[in-house]
C-alpha cells in the first residue's frame, strides 16, 4: 500500500512538471452561436454534412501564426457553435452547400464574451407552408418550393425517420418526386409515403415517426431541409 | 521505498551488462563511404535501389496492403476482424473523409528526380544503352506516381528535378504553384511516350512481367489517357462542373475524343503485338477465370504484376480472406465479404440482367416468403451465371480447396398452425438441428460472428490454392496485378465506344472477348446492345477486388449518385443472401433450399460519396508551407 502511494506521488509530482510548459493556458470560454439564415429564417441542413470554416488571424504562438481552419458543423436546424478564445474571426461559407457561393464568401466577426452571430446564405431553393398528415398508414406532405437563384432543381424528397435526426443519410422511408414533377412550382407539392414494416425499423407499428422534407438541385449535393415535424401515429 | 531501491539496484547494472557484450559499438567507426559515383556506376547497386523505388508506388487497396477499403465500397462488407479504425470495421463510414484519397508524394517524386539526375551526372561507366534503360524506369515510376497523384488531387506541381535549398534564409524561389490537371496528364503521356523505346527489360522477345519495359509503359498510357478522356466528358456534363478558376482541377471537354485516341492507340499497340492473350487453359470458364489470376507460369495475360516471392515478402491475403471452412490458422479469414449487389451484377449467360430469382425477404412473415423459389441444391439459385462469379467469390452449395464451403444460415421449418415457415439460426459453427441435420454451416453465414461470412459469400480472386497459404507463418505470394491485358481490351473497348462512328466494330471485339472468355456465347454484345453502362458493369465484374472501382466510378462522376448516402437507394447499400434448408416432412419441398436477402446485418451507414470527394483535401501543413498552392473546390 505505501509503495502505491509513493509511486502515485511520483507519477503526480513527474505529471506535474511535465504539464509545466505547454498546458497553462486556460481553456477558452467565450462562446460563439448563431444559425446559418436566410430572410431571418435559419436554414436547414443534413445532420454532420455542411460546415463552415472558422479562422482565426490574431491567435500566436511562439511567433507562428496559426493557420489551420477551425471546422464547425452546422446542426440539422440550421445552428453553429464554437467555443473559442476572444478574438477576431473570420467565418468562410464553403462550396457545397445548399446554398450558393457568393464571390465574397468572407465575413469577419469579433468574439468577445458570449457572442451571437447570424451567418446570411442564399439558398438556391428554399421549402415554405410544409404541412405533414397522418391517415391510414400513409404520411403525406404539402409544401411550397421557392426558386432563389437560377439552378435547376432536381427533386423534392420527403424524408421519415425513427429519431429527429432525419436527412439524406438518416431515414427509415423516403419518396422522391423527381424534376418533372416540379416544373410549376407556383402550386403546393404533395410528397407521400406509405409506412411498411419491415425489419428493423417497423415504421407502421410505432406510435410515432418523424417527417422531413429536402429539397435538392443541380448547384449543390446537399439539400435545403425543412424544419422536422413529430409525427403521431396511434 | 526499500523495495523500489532494491528494483533500482537490479536495473542500473543491467544497463551495463547490456552494453558489455555489445561488439558493434566498440567497432571503430566505418571509415568507407560510398561515394556517388561509385554507387552511380554499379549496376547492383542500381538495381537495389529500383527495387526500394519500385516497392514505393502507392497503395490504396491491394492484396497486401489496405485491404481493408474493398470494405469500404460496393464490392463488400467488413467483418471487423482485419481492421481497428471502428469505423470501417463496423461498416459505419457515414461520409468519406475529403483527406481519404489525399497523397501529396513529393519525397518520392525527389527521391527518383535525384536518382535521374544522378545517373545522368555520375554513370560514366555505364554504357549509353544502361543509362538510358535506368532513367526510363525511373521516369516510369515518375510518370506513374503523378498519375495516381492527379486521380486523386487533380492537378499538383510537376516537379522533375531536386529542390535544392541554398541556405540564403529565403527558400521562396522552392515553392511551385500546382500545374493544371491537363497539363499533368499531358506530362505523363509525353514522358510515356519518350521513354517507350528506350525502357528495355525484355528479354529475347519476352517482357518482364515486373519491371517497365515498353508494354507496361503502354498499359500506363492506356489507363491514364482513359481517366483524362472520360474526366474531360463527364465532369462537364454534371450540372455544374468541378473546376477551379485557375484550372487545377477540370479537363476542357474539347480535349476527352483526343485523350480517348491516345488510349485507343496505346491499346492497340498493345494488342497488335501478339504478346499477349487472354488466359485461356482451363476449358472450365470459371475455374480459368481464377486460375488467371493465381497460375503464374506461363500466364500470357500479366502485363505488369508485383511479386512476393521472397519468404519475408510474403503476404496475408488468404490468411485474412479465405473462406472460413477451409481457413488453415486458428484465427482471421473472412476479413471482407463480397455483398450480393456485385453477386448480382454478374449477367445470366443468355443476356438476362443477374438478379437472383426466388428470393425472399428475410422478415420471417408469411408475406416475405411468398417469392420463394425451392432450389434442390444451394448452388443451384447461380446456374448459367457469367462463369466469373464462380472465378471471383467463393457461393453456398460449392468446394474450394477441394472441401465443402458447407454454408447455410439455419433452416426454416414448416409450422401448420402459424401457416408459415418459421426460422431458426445458430451462430455455432456447423450445428445440427433436432432433426440431426444441418443447421448452420461451418462456413455460415452469421449475422454477428466474426470471422465468418456476414453476407453469405467469401472472396476467391487472389486466395493461394497452395496448403498452408492461409496461416500466418506460411503466407501466400500469390503476385498483384498491376496491369493485365483483361484490362487493356476492356480500357479499349471503352475509348473505342467513346469515339463512336467507325470505332465501334473495335469496341464489340474487344468486350465480346473479355465476355467470351466469361462464358458467354461469341458476340454476345452487339451494336443495338453496347452501352456505357454495360461497359461500365463490364469493368466492376472483371476487374472487381483489383483496385479499379472507386477510381472508375469518380472518374466516369457517377460516385455522388451511385453511393448518394440514401439508405433507400440499393447500389449505396450492401445486402446479404442467406440459405436455408427446409423442412417439411412429407412435402416435395422438404430438404430444398430457400434464400432471404435483407440489409447485410453488419452494414450500418450508406455509403456516401460526396462532390468534395471528387477531388482530394490538401493537407494543411502544405497550404501552410506553400501560399502558391490553391485549395480544391469544396474543401
Amino acid at each position: 500500500m505505501k509503495n502505491k502511494l509513493i509511486l502515485l506521488a511520483v507519477i503526480v509530482f513527474a505529471i506535474f512538471i511535465a504539464g509545466c510548459e505547454y498546458d497553462n493556458y486556460t481553456a477558452p470560454t467565450s462562446f460563439l452561436s448563431g444559425n446559418v439564415v436566410y430572410n431571418g429564417k435559419a436554414v436547414g441542413v443534413r445532420s454532420n454534412g455542411t460546415q463552415l470554416e472558422l479562422w482565426q488571424y490574431t491567435w500566436d504562438t511562439k511567433g507562428k501564426i496559426a493557420r489551420a481552419k477551425i471546422a464547425v458543423y452546422i446542426a440539422q436546424d440550421g445552428s453553429y457553435s464554437a467555443r473559442l478564445f476572444d478574438g477576431d474571426y473570420k467565418i468562410v461559407r464553403l462550396t457545397g452547400a445548399p446554398w450558393s457561393n457568393p464571390n465574397t464568401d468572407t465575413l469577419a466577426v469579433t468574439v468577445s464574451g458570449n457572442t451571437t452571430y447570424d451567418v446570411p446564405v442564399t439558398p438556391f431553393y428554399t421549402i415554405t407552408g410544409e404541412t405533414f398528415t397522418y391517415s391510414g398508414g400513409v404520411i403525406t406532405s404539402t409544401c411550397m418550393v421557392n426558386k432563389v437563384g437560377t439552378v435547376a432543381i432536381t427533386s423534392l424528397t420527403l424524408y421519415i425517420g425513427i429519431t429527429n435526426i432525419v436527412d439524406a443519410n438518416n431515414n427509415a422511408q423516403s419518396n422522391v418526386l423527381a424534376a418533372a414533377a416540379l416544373t410549376d412550382l407556383t402550386t403546393p407539392k404533395t410528397n407521400t409515403v406509405t409506412l411498411t414494416n419491415v425489419s428493423p425499423t417497423f415504421l407502421a407499428s410505432r406510435s410515432y415517426v418523424y417527417a422531413r422534407l429536402g429539397v435538392l438541385s443541380a448547384g449543390s449535393s446537399e439539400r435545403y431541409y425543412s424544419p422536422w415535424k413529430k409525427i403521431m401515429l396511434q | 521505498m526499500k523495495n523500489i531501491l532494491k528494483f533500482l539496484i537490479i536495473l542500473i547494472p543491467l544497463f551495463f551488462f547490456s552494453r558489455c557484450g555489445d561488439k558493434l559499438l566498440d567497432q571503430p567507426w566505418s571509415t568507407t563511404i560510398l561515394l556517388e559515383s561509385q554507387v552511380w556506376n554499379d549496376k547492383a547497386m542500381i538495381t537495389d535501389l529500383l527495387a526500394n523505388l519500385y516497392n514505393r508506388l502507392p497503395v490504396h487497396s491491394q492484396i497486401n496492403s489496405g485491404e481493408t477499403n474493398y470494405g469500404c465500397y460496393d464490392e463488400g462488407v467488413n467483418t471487423g476482424s482485419q481492421e481497428s479504425s471502428t469505423d470501417i470495421a463496423n461498416n459505419n463510414l457515414t461520409t468519406y473523409s475529403y483527406s481519404r484519397w489525399t497523397l501529396w508524394d513529393y519525397t518520392y517524386i525527389r527521391d527518383l528526380n535525384q536518382a535521374i539526375e544522378s545517373i545522368k551526372k555520375y554513370s560514366s561507366k555505364l554504357t549509353v544503352k544502361e543509362k538510358q534503360q535506368f532513367s526510363a524506369e525511373l521516369r516510369f515510376l515518375r510518370a506513374y506516381d503523378y498519375f495516381e497523384m492527379v486521380k486523386r488531387m487533380g492537378g499538383v506541381p510537376i516537379i522533375t528535378t531536386q529542390l535544392i535549398y541554398d541556405f540564403s534564409g529565403d527558400p521562396t524561389y522552392l515553392r511551385h504553384a500546382r500545374n493544371t490537371e491537363e497539363e499533368v496528364y499531358d506530362f505523363i503521356a509525353s514522358e510515356l511516350d519518350a521513354i517507350k523505346d528506350s525502357v528495355g527489360n525484355i528479354s529475347s522477345g519476352t517482357p518482364s512481367k515486373d519491371r517497365a519495359n515498353k508494354y507496361s509503359v503502354l498499359a500506363l498510357k492506356c489507363r491514364a489517357m482513359l481517366y483524362a478522356g472520360s474526366i474531360a466528358k463527364y465532369n462537364n456534363l454534371l450540372a455544374t462542373p468541378i473546376t477551379t478558376p485557375g484550372k487545377e482541377v477540370g479537363l476542357p471537354a474539347a480535349r476527352s475524343a483526343g485523350y480517348y485516341q491516345a488510349s485507343l492507340n496505346a491499346a492497340k499497340e498493345i494488342i497488335n503485338s501478339g504478346i499477349y492473350s487472354l488466359y485461356n487453359k482451363n476449358p472450365n470458364p470459371g475455374e480459368n477465370f481464377y486460375e488467371m489470376i493465381v497460375k503464374k507460369a506461363g500466364n500470357p495475360e500479366m502485363i505488369m504484376t508485383t511479386d512476393f516471392l521472397i519468404p519475408t515478402r510474403k503476404h496475408n491475403w488468404s490468411y485474412h480472406e479465405i473462406c472460413r471452412t477451409m481457413r488453415e490458422d486458428n484465427l482471421s479469414s473472412s476479413a471482407i465479404n463480397p455483398d450480393l449487389g456485385l453477386v448480382e451484377a454478374f449477367d445470366y449467360l443468355d443476356g438476362t440482367a443477374g438478379t437472383l430469382k426466388g428470393v425472399g425477404t428475410g422478415s420471417n412473415t408469411a408475406a416475405g416468403q411468398t417469392n420463394w423459389i425451392f432450389y434442390d441444391k444451394p448452388n443451384d439459385i447461380f446456374a448459367n451465371k457469367d462463369a466469373r462469379l464462380y472465378g471471383t467469390i467463393v457461393y453456398p452449395g460449392t468446394s474450394f480447396k477441394g472441401v465443402d464451403v458447407e454454408m447455410q444460415a439455419g433452416v426454416y421449418e414448416w409450422s401448420a398452425s402459424l401457416n408459415r415457415y418459421v426460422r431458426y439460426e445458430s451462430e455455432t459453427f456447423h450445428s445440427l438441428y433436432t432433426d440431426g441435420k444441418l443447421l448452420t454451416g461451418n462456413g455460415g453465414p452469421m449475422r454477428i460472428s466474426q470471422e465468418v461470412s456476414n453476407t453469405g459469400f467469401y472472396i476467391k480472386k487472389f486466395i493461394d490454392p497452395a496448403t498452408l497459404s492461409s496461416a500466418r507463418g506460411v503466407g501466400t505470394d500469390i503476385w498483384w496485378v498491376r496491369f493485365r491485358y483483361g484490362e487493356i481490351l476492356l480500357n479499349a473497348a471503352e475509348a473505342a465506344f467513346e469515339l463512336g462512328g467507325a470505332n465501334i466494330p473495335d469496341a464489340l471485339t474487344y468486350v465480346n472477348m473479355v465476355r467470351q472468355r466469361a462464358g458467354f456465347p461469341a458476340n454476345s454484345l452487339y451494336t443495338s446492345t453496347l452501352t456505357l453502362a454495360k461497359l461500365q458493369s463490364e469493368r466492376r465484374l472483371e476487374l472487381a477486388y483489383e483496385d479499379h472501382r472507386v477510381w472508375d466510378l469518380m472518374r466516369w462522376r457517377i460516385s455522388h449518385t451511385v453511393w448518394n448516402g440514401s439508405s433507400a437507394t440499393p447500389s449505396a447499400n450492401q445486402y446479404a443472401l442467406y440459405p436455408y434448408r427446409v423442412i417439411r416432412p412429407g412435402h416435395p419441398n422438404d430438404g430444398k433450399y430457400v434464400f432471404d436477402r435483407f440489409l447485410a446485418p453488419k452494414f450500418k451507414a450508406a455509403r456516401f460519396f460526396q462532390m468534395g470527394n471528387y477531388y482530394s483535401a490538401i493537407s494543411q501543413s502544405v497550404l501552410d508551407n506553400n501560399p502558391l498552392i490553391v485549395k480544391n473546390p469544396f474543401h
